[in-house]
């Protein structure tokens, strides 16, 4: 491989996009530190690398956990002789799907916990190493959640919305010290994040959102015929990592630019429109009576 | 004066100064029953005096501290009593603040404080008060984000994070809400004169240490690029007032409206641009940060086919 191999860590590496980040950039001759919580996935994984001579190292790492951080940064420390990172992938990040004001305050943290604050400690960790040397490169797994909103997913949304947010702070603030701050920005893909966010919709059963609720998991199948392999991201991921000078943005699929383009050419009502189509947020699916007009209604009452 | 709309009852957080304290004063002269609320008693009580003394209207104050839930629930209680049970048409959505720093350097507390104020405290109080106006199928929540909800500076990054964070909260809202009869609006000022820049400097004494010292030392200068743009709080109030009055409110209102030029001007320039001005703007450059330029030890990549790239250039 003419590119020179580079010092990867990635969190979330146990499945997903980011389990093969980790064993696409070893394959290009990365040295990858692949981490995750659940050990036994990360020696499965780590099994299979070994089966293809990679130079990929597991790391035990609970983003959400100040212990296990610190742990990580000595482990890996001693890996790289005193050298730390070329490249962080703050990857580890999940979904809660829910009608955004029935999501419960502590349903809401958890998200922000793993998402936003989690990628900001292992950030802060494994920053010093890189200003020391005056180089490295810090990869945000973000989503094209990240610059538009779903319906349903308006939790994740913001969580994906202040990483975006975050990452052009840090672009900004860490150039001068050599250090790159990219984004990658994953549409639809084949991932557990469906499985594990349409798992807890049933919570909602009782809510005025209960009778649209079937409806989401059709929605759901139908999003699946459009989703993208992992490997797409992966790939992305490895030109965020082996281009001289990274983007600040990475879209994957490619295509997915589209709904940037839309999305600012599409008037506001029309947008609305239609996200309240796709998420059966009509008062028919949702068995309301025809919406009165509020103002209209209160004017007739005060005359 | 167009005719003042029919009264509505109207919450406002974080109303004690700047611009949720305008807005009270402008929203009750319009002939709304104003409710403010805020955690400084003394400063609520001299805020309504000054609304009673400019005329009749109801114009009622309540504690509230969004960022806890005891406070919350007693506020939501007390509010039910005062309204006979109607609960609030409105919701203004206004506490929130920043601090200033390099965020790589700000600790998880100081990123923390802020999230939980901007964004848990206000999905917290849009929980409260949100049933009541499901029930009657009519309300109006009104979030103030700002400018930086959609266009980010140095040195701000974690209030940043919570305002993108407000945006994307308040685009589900707006979808999962209206066919419940209930709208949501997102107000986004630009530089407002309020105390938003003295709390923002009250934590800044931590990065002298830093790396960023030679910045942080001129961040005075810096703040007053910003704050000779400022308008006055009142016209932010102005634009809350226009969109109580209108039926149909739009998704996002600038403030004063020619701040709205930064979108544009953050869509049509080019990142590499975009980012070069703004370092500029927060003197993040190696010769004000007085950083060396050359990496130490990284060896010089050798991609065969970009070199002799270089060198054909060179000849030409």
């Amino acid at each position: 491989m003419a590119t020179k191999s580079k010092i990867v860590l990635i969190t979330g590496a146990t499945a997903g996009i980011g389990r093969m980040s980790a064993l696409h950039l070893a394959r290009l001759g990365h040295h990858v530190i692949a981490t995750g919580r659940k050990v036994g996935e990360l020696q499965k994984l780590s099994a299979e690398a070994e089966g293809e001579r990679l130079k990929l190292d597991v790391v035990e790492l609970d983003v959400t956990s100040a212990d296990s951080i610190a742990t990580a940064v000595a482990a890996v420390d001693q890996l790289t002789s005193g050298h730390g990172l070329d490249v962080l992938v703050n990857n580890a990040g999940f979904g809660v799907l829910g009608p955004t004001s029935e999501i419960s305050d502590g349903e809401m943290r958890r998200q922000y916990e793993t998402n936003v604050f989690g990628l900001m400690s292992v950030t802060r960790a494994f920053l010093p190493r890189m200003r020391e040397r005056r180089a490295g490169r810090i990869i945000n797994v973000s989503s094209v959640g990240g610059r538009m909103t779903l319906p349903w997913f308006g939790v994740y949304n913001s969580t994906k919305y202040a990483v975006e947010s975050l990452s052009d702070a840090l672009r900004y603030e860490l150039k001068p010290f050599g250090i790159d701050v990219a984004l990658i920005e994953p549409g639809v893909i084949r991932t557990n994040f469906e499985a594990t966010a349409v798992a807890q919709l049933d919570a909602f059963a009782d809510t005025p959102y209960g009778p649209a609720l079937g409806n989401y998991e059709k929605m759901s199948k139908q999003a699946d015929r459009f989703a993208s392999n992992p490997i797409v991201i992966a790939r992305a991921i490895a030109r965020a990592v082996n281009a001289r000078r990274a983007a600040a943005r990475y879209v994957a699929p490619r295509f997915n630019r589209m709904i940037f383009v839309m999305q600012a050419m599409v008037p506001t009502r029309i947008w609305d429109w239609s996200m309240r189509r796709i998420g059966h947020l009509t008062p028919k699916h949702l068995g309301l009576a025809e919406r009165k007009e509020p103002a209209l209604l209160e004017a007739t009452k005060a005359s | 004066m167009s005719t003042p709309s029919i009264q509505k009852v109207v919450l406002i957080t974080g109303s004690t100064a700047g611009i949720g304290r305008a807005t009270a004063l402008h929203l009750a002269r319009l002939g709304n029953h104003v409710i403010a609320t805020g955690r400084k008693l003394d400063l609520l009580e001299a805020l309504r005096r000054e609304a009673l003394a400019e005329g009749p209207g109801r114009f009622d104050i309540a504690l509230l501290d969004v960022t806890n839930p005891a406070s919350i629930a007693h506020a939501a209680a007390e509010i039910e009593t005062l309204t006979g049970g109607h609960g609030v048409d409105v919701l203004i959505n206004n506490a929130g603040f920043g601090y200033a720093g390099p965020l790589a350097e700000q600790d998880d507390a100081a990123v923390r404080a802020q999230f939980e104020t901007n964004v848990f405290g206000l999905m917290a109080v849009t929980r409260a008060f949100l049933p009541a106006m499901m029930r009657r199928r009519a309300g109006r929540i009104v979030n103030v984000s700002s400018i930086g909800g959609r266009v980010t500076f140095p040195f701000f990054g974690a209030y940043h994070g919570t305002k993108y964070a407000v945006e994307a909260m308040s685009d589900a809202l707006r979808y999962e809400l209206q066919p419940f009869g209930v709208d949501v609006v997102v107000i986004e000022p630009g530089p407002i004169k309020t105390n938003f820049g003295d709390t923002a400097m009250t934590k800044i004494g931590a990065f002298a240490g830093s790396p960023y010292a030679p910045a942080i030392a001129q961040a005075d200068a810096i703040r007053q690029q910003f704050e000779k743009r400022a308008a006055p709080p009142e016209a932010v109030a102005k634009v809350i007032g226009r969109v109580l009055a209108q039926r149909r409110p739009s998704a996002r209102y600038a403030a004063p409206f020619y701040n709205g030029a930064i979108f544009l001007l953050n869509r049509v320039t080019p990142t590499f641009v975009w980012d070069w001005a703004v370092r500029r703007l927060g003197r993040l450059t190696p010769e004000h940060l007085g950083v060396t330029a050359a990496p130490p030890a990284a060896p010089v990549p050798t991609p065969a086919p970009a070199q002799r790239a270089t060198s054909t250039h060179a000849v030409n």
